[in-house]
Order: C-alpha cells, then structure tokens, then sequence
C-alpha cells in the first residue's frame, strides 16, 4: 500500500428508514440520509461545498442535486448530478475524490434516495419514468422487468458450466442470514436452501429469492481530504482505489453472455490502490440477482471462471468464512438501495461498528457496482489508514 | 389492457415494414459487412453510417432462454407461463424472441427453428420463434 495517508476519506454514512415507509418521497428519504451522514460526521450543512446525487427514477428531475442542496441550505462550489443505477455510489465517489484532489471543493456530500416501494403502490405517471433506451426491442416481445436480462446470463452460465438452483440458493441463504444480523435489514425471517428451492419461480431460472427487494431508500456520504478527516470524530475510512468498466451497452449481442465488468475494473482499482486480491478482507458486490454476484467472485479472479458455483459453498462467502460477501444482506436481503448500502456496510465494517456481523480484522473492502443488465461496472476500495 | 408497443422511428421503420411483410429485414453494414440489432444509424464495428436492409435466413437456434411464471406487465399475465428467448440467427445477430408452437418443458439451449410472425396491429407485426420440434 502506498501513499494512503493522502487519499480523500469517507467521513460520514447515512441511512433512511428502509424498506417500507409509508408517506415518504425520494427527496424526503435522501434528506433524511443526508442529515444523518452529516450528523456522523460532525458537520453541519454549511461546511459541504461538493454535492452529487441521482434523480430518482420514477420521477426524473433536471438538476436533481441542486434541488437537494437548496433544500438543505448547501453552498456549492461543485455539484452535478450523476445517475448510472447501481453504479452511482461508486462512481460518485470516484468523482468526488477527483474533484477533492483536483481542489475544486474541500468536503463533498453524495446523497440520493428512492420511494421505489411506497411509489410502487402509488405510481404518479404524469412525473415519468425513466428510460433505459431498449425498451421497444424487449417489452413488446414480453421481455419486461428486470429479472430476464440476468436470467438470460444466469440460464447460459447454467447450462456453459453446470452451475446449479443449489448453489444460486446459497447465495440467498447466506446473505439471508446476515440480513438477519442487521437490525435495519427489510428480511426478518431465516430462509434455508429448502425454502429456496420450495420458493415461487418469478422468471426462470430464478425464483423469488434470487431477486433484489424493492425498498424505499434514502443513502448518503460524505467524503473530505485526509487533512480534514484526521480532525473529525469518525475513524476516517479512506478511498484506495477505484476502477470503472463499460464492457458493452446492451449484453444481449455480447459473444460471452457469462461475463461481466468485473475483469477490467477489479484489476484497475487493485492497481491504483496498490494491493491484490488476496489482501481483502470482505467484499460487498452488487447483489440485483444471485446470479450477479456470483459472476463477480469469477471475474474479479477470487476462483477460476465457471467455478463461482462452488466458490460459494462451504461457508466460504459468510461471516467467518474466507470471504466474507455482502455481510449487511445486500440488495437481496436487506434492502434495495441501488448500491448505496454496500458502502456504507464496508464503511461499518473499516470502523469496527458492525455489531454481530463484524468481520475480524477488516482492513481492506471491496464494494462494487453494477447497472443496465452487466453493462457498466465499478470497483471500489476501501481501507483503515 | 393493451401491450407495450413499439415506436416505429425513421431508424427503426424499415424493420416493421419488413415484419409487415413477412420478412425479417435486418440492417448490414455496406462498408464492413457487420450485421446489426436493434436498427441504429450507424454500424457499432466500423462507424459507418451506410447500412443496406437486408433479407435474413429466419432461421437460427436458441442462444438462451427463460420462462416468465410471473407477469410484468398486465398484458401479458393471461400468458403466463411464457418464454422468451435471445435467438441466435444463422447470420451470427442475435434477437430477443417470443416462442411460439413449443411446449415449455422441451425447450434447450441449442434447439434450432425458425423465424414466424404474429400480427398485433395494422402496424405492428412482430417476429417469433417457432422451435423444429
């Protein structure tokens, strides 16, 4: 490791109430956020000079983060917003590093939150939806909603290397009993792989479990230069290293439907943050489906290609196994936070504050994120100083 | 309730028209003989914004599939269960099809058949996958 006494450091987490909560909207959730990532941190709204947040995407707004800031009394001296779904922490982050380092701002906050759930229930369609652009060549065929993209993947990864319900469900169950170790987590109940396997198809090859929730959402973060860190009352978490990928725009016409981003951003990170796969300690990875995280573990290189499956057995992915992924649940089972949540788990566990589902000695983190159907994915690390 | 339908855009015409017709036209690059799906206007390998419509073979294979249990739309949810599948045409180019004339539990990755047509509006007819039984 080299020179991390100088990188930008997260400072500040917040969470919303998650889940259901009823009467909230996408600006009240990321509000809420925001003042308890402020509060964490020990500043107040008129020691932020960087913002960036994600328009909600059931009511796409021009100018998302300068609403947010207005709200919250910011004076800003960099702000934009940036919105790559569960990309979005991510690569927020990467970009408030850069305008920290570039010396544009001095404390930034990223903040954004969704009523997906509660909205789910009482669509407003005269506020829109957003795009994602390849709607017309899926829907009218009846490919419609999430799932069948990466069902799609998950079906040919099945069938390339033999990767079976069993091991998908393991992916479930683990992060299913580390939801049941986080208080705030939306999945109150154990699920054992027999639940799975007895668990209603949604789209085939994944039943209900493989699928992300849908939660109302509020997340927030906020980051400053090691300078300023040291002064704060958190243990500073610092930004090592970050990598992005754009491996396609649309996976379907992909030779190699069973890859994802992973290959490329994984090894850019680990290159800026000058460490390698074996120093890490946890990692929380983009969760929208089992299957996701799966091909993740291959192509980051945490086993070889097609052996995901049975990487993933034997414990070796929860708390007190050898790698521990998405100890707060995850998207699968915690809440839908469109990435948010991994970070501010890996920031939990950097600090020592993760209660029962603490991993020994947690050094280094991995997070990443994930968006379109594994059209963009991004690397992230995190360490103690 | 009604499903989703396409926009037919000056990019994407040729391809409805085709369908209308009973001809799965796709779009190949004059410069560098690449196929392309969706319609776009201009060719992802080579940047050339030149693409003649042309005639495919209707007839491929299935490159993967899933089977929806669930609706996601409340158009669909008298069909279900369906498949979908990303059909892979002889040509290389792969489409996201809905299969037709198959019972569910033959369907493999690997299993050929052709291109058929469904007539949904007096604009919109869309192209299907029938599997060789």
């Amino acid at each position: 490791m080299k020179n991390h006494r100088e990188k930008p450091c997260i400072v500040g987490i917040g969470e919303s109430e998650l889940g259901q909560v009823p009467q909230s909207t996408s600006l009240g959730l990321t509000v809420q956020a925001a003042l308890r990532a402020l509060e964490d941190a020990g500043l107040a709204p008129h020691q932020v000079d960087g913002c960036l947040s994600k328009p909600p995407y059931q009511e796409p707004t021009f100018l998302f983060t300068d609403q947010l800031a207005a709200t919250l009394g910011l004076r800003l001296r960099y702000g934009h917003d940036l919105h790559a779904g569960g990309c979005t922490p991510v690569l927020a982050l990467a970009n408030a590093v850069r305008a920290l380092e570039a010396g544009l701002c001095h404390t930034v906050l990223i903040a954004f939150g969704e009523n997906m759930f509660t909205h789910s229930k009482t669509p407003r369609p005269m506020h829109g939806k957003l795009h994602w652009g390849y709607e017309d060549w899926e829907e009218p065929f009846g490919l419609v909603g999430p799932p069948a993209g990466y069902a799609l993947a998950a079906k040919r990864h099945m069938h390339r290397y033999g990767t079976t319900a069993d091991q998908l469900g393991t992916i479930a169950v683990t992060q299913r009993q580390h939801a049941l170790l986080n208080q705030g987590a939306q999945m109150r109940r154990p699920l054992t792989l027999d639940d799975y396997l007895r668990s209603p198809w949604i789209v085939e090859p994944f039943r209900l479990p493989d699928c992300a929730l849908v939660s109302d959402y509020g997340g927030a973060l906020v980051v400053t230069t090691a300078e300023r860190a040291a002064d704060l009352r958190q243990k500073p978490v610092a930004v090592l290293g970050y990598g992005e990928s754009h491996p396609h725009r649309y996976l379907m016409q992909e030779e190699d439907l069973t890859r994802c981003g992973a290959i490329e951003s994984g090894p850019a990170a680990l290159r800026m943050a000058g460490v390698t796969l074996h120093d890490i300690d946890f990692a929380e990875l983009y969760d929208s489906f089992t299957y996701t995280v799966l091909v993740q573990l291959e192509d980051y290189g945490f086993c070889a290609k097609g052996e995901g499956g049975a990487f993933v057995e034997g414990g070796r992915i929860a708390v007190g196994g050898a790698l521990p992924v998405n100890t707060h649940g995850g998207l699968l089972s915690q809440a839908h936070a469109d990435g948010m949540l991994h970070v501010t788990e890996a920031v939990k566990q950097l600090r020592g504050q993760a209660g029962p589902r603490q991993v020994a000695n947690a050094h280094l983190g991995l997070v990443s994120g994930g968006a379109g159907v594994l059209a963009v994915h991004a690397s992230l690390l995190l360490g103690t100083t | 309730m009604e499903k989703p339908l396409p926009l037919i855009t000056p990019d994407t015409a040729p391809f409805w028209e085709g369908c209308r017709n009973g001809q799965l036209l796709l779009q190949r690059c004059t410069a560098c003989g690449a196929w392309r799906y969706p319609p776009a206007p201009v060719c992802p390998g080579c940047a050339s914004p030149v693409a003649a419509w042309t005639p495919t073979s209707h007839s491929g294979q299935i490159h993967s599939f899933v089977i929806y249990r669930r609706a996601f739309h409340p158009a669909y949810a008298a069909e279900v269960p369906y498949a979908v599948a990303l059909v892979e045409l002889d040509e290389g180019i792969r489409l996201l099809l809905r299969i037709v004339d198959c019972p569910l539990e033959t369907l493999t990755i690997g299993t050929r058949g052709e291109i058929r047509f469904t007539r949904f509006t007096d604009e919109i007819t869309l192209p299907v996958f029938a599997p060789r039984l």
